[in-house]
């Protein structure tokens, strides 16, 4: 093969696309990615499960949810606060992880 | 990233549409999607690449990715590549578990004999149709499911029963199945909560586990196409397929791979793939299948159960195809077929005033054609009573 092409990766360079949008104000992608932060929240503070988060995002999830599980466990639930900063956050959180990895 | 190398993916793609433009389609639901990828490229072909931003040029690398991926697939999808009869069986399986009908299952004939496998390129890429309708406002209502099959056994009834296998891969992703077993199996164990008899029968089929501190690695270092990921992923759809081939898919595997003892990174040994399945078939209730049946429920809401409504037939051995009455009742013509070609075929030759040797080829070929046969008359009939109840 001449690269190695990882669906899973590939998932998550889709993400932190997305987030890079969000974070230059495009609401449309600021929307999909509030709907990923929000799950991470919902499942750190016990009121999601393994049986019920978005199964699209699980692996992102979970991955977020490990790595930063007490800043997750102190967002709103309420997605129209979520602002610039916490988009710079889960950026950060997952672009270290991938740096981390290579 | 470079506009020009976006240029260059862009203009492979504009030749490769050149001829998939004309693919003709008997599935009005490819047609339609067919028509969706039309209207992107005309879009794509209306923007200056070489204007775009870096972010840009990403966000349309992953668009003519999912472009190519999707002609890769509808390309062997023509009407005369695959048997509709196959398809339509797949699809009433995936009925059951996803009942709105949202999924077309393609296939892409390979060269490899023993090659079945499935592509879980766009099935994962759930951000990339999210991209797709905010750059270009199209949505994707339906989505492909992509089967690779051998070419030389595309026809093939009997070897046809793995793509029930196949197709549970798909359901696993679509419901991330295997990542939850992947979290409770090594839970259960680190929680020493197990019996004895428990944590014997997940070492059975996961021998590596009786070693904790490669438990407690797998638990702390998860990564997709990981071993252990792979071998809880392989047993599921085993277990899948079961519930409408039995045990004939296990069996086929066992053969094709010579009762393989060992595992490797892919798959468990083949013993231990048709023992787990056999777990389930007996109804024996050991701990590792009730597991994954407990954990299919949860998230699925359906359960792992037998599937195919059995029927008694001679039909085959008669010449004849089965007159199908369910469509739960298609599944078991796979077993029955095995059942026949796996018999000494004396009532064959008994039942029928035969001028020809049986040989083996002819028998293949027979019930082939006769498991093709009973599938598409269920499908004419089917057809047929919808028009007739709607113009009455």
């Amino acid at each position: 093969m001449l690269y190695s092409h990882n669906v899973e990766n590939e998932k998550i360079n889709l993400f932190t696309l997305f987030l890079d949008k969000a974070k230059q104000g495009d609401a449309k992608y600021a929307q999909i990615v509030n709907e990923v932060i929000l799950e991470t929240h919902l499942y750190v503070v016990g009121k999601k499960d393994l049986y019920n988060i978005n199964r699209d995002s699980i692996n992102i999830i979970l991955l977020l949810a490990q790595l930063e599980k007490e800043y997750f466990s102190k967002l709103q639930e309420n997605t129209s606060e979520y602002n610039q900063e916490i988009y710079n956050k889960v950026f950060q959180v997952i672009t270290t992880k991938q740096t981390a990895l290579v | 990233m470079e506009a020009k190398f976006l240029q260059l993916h862009f203009s492979q793609l504009q030749s490769e549409w050149a001829t998939a433009k004309y693919n003709n389609y008997s599935d009005l639901r490819k047609r339609e999607y067919h028509e969706k990828l039309s209207k992107i490229i005309s879009l794509l072909e209306a923007e200056d690449i070489s204007k775009f931003s870096p972010l840009e040029i990403k966000q349309r690398f992953y668009v003519v990715f999912f472009l190519f991926k999707s002609l890769e697939f509808l390309n062997n999808s023509t009407s005369s590549s695959m048997p509709f009869e196959i398809v339509a069986v797949l699809e009433e399986a995936l009925n059951d578990w996803i009942p709105t009908r949202d999924y077309i299952i393609v296939t892409s004939l390979i060269n490899n004999n023993i090659g079945f496998s499935y592509d879980t390129s766009l099935m994962l890429m759930d951000f990339i149709y999210k991209e797709i309708e905010i750059l270009y406002g199209i949505k994707f209502e339906k989505r492909l499911i992509q089967i690779n099959v051998p070419n030389s056994t595309a026809r093939d009834y009997l070897a046809s029963v793995v793509l029930y296998h196949e197709l549970g891969h798909f359901i696993d992703r679509k419901f991330e199945i295997s990542r939850v077993l992947y979290i409770e199996i090594l839970s259960a164990i680190l929680s020493g909560k197990l019996s004895a008899g428990e944590f014997n029968d997940i070492v059975k089929y996961f021998p590596y586990l009786a070693n904790i501190n490669l438990v407690k690695w797998f638990h702390a270092n998860y990564f997709p196409g990981n071993k252990f990921e792979n071998h809880i992923a392989e047993y599921l759809c085993d277990l899948f397929g079961s519930q409408y081939i039995g045990e004939y898919s296990n069996r086929y595997v066992s053969y094709l791979t010579c009762d393989e003892a060992t595992d490797n990174v892919t798959h468990p040994s083949s013993i231990n793939r048709s023992s787990f399945i056999m777990d389930f078939l007996t109804g024996n209730k050991k701990y590792l299948v009730e597991k994954y049946k407990q954990t299919v429920l949860l998230i699925t809401k359906e359960e792992i159960k037998s599937r195919a409504e059995s029927f008694k037939s001679e039909d085959f051995e008669n010449f004849l195809p089965v007159d199908i009455d369910r469509p739960q009742q298609l599944h078991f013509l796979f077993a029955y077929g095995w059942k026949v070609w796996l018999d000494d075929w004396n009532k064959m030759r008994a039942y029928n005033n035969l001028n020809f040797d049986l040989t083996q080829e002819k028998v293949y070929s027979i019930i082939n054609g006769l498991i093709e046969k009973s599938i598409g008359n269920f499908i004419v009939r089917t057809e047929w009573a919808k028009q007739a109840s709607a113009i009455s």
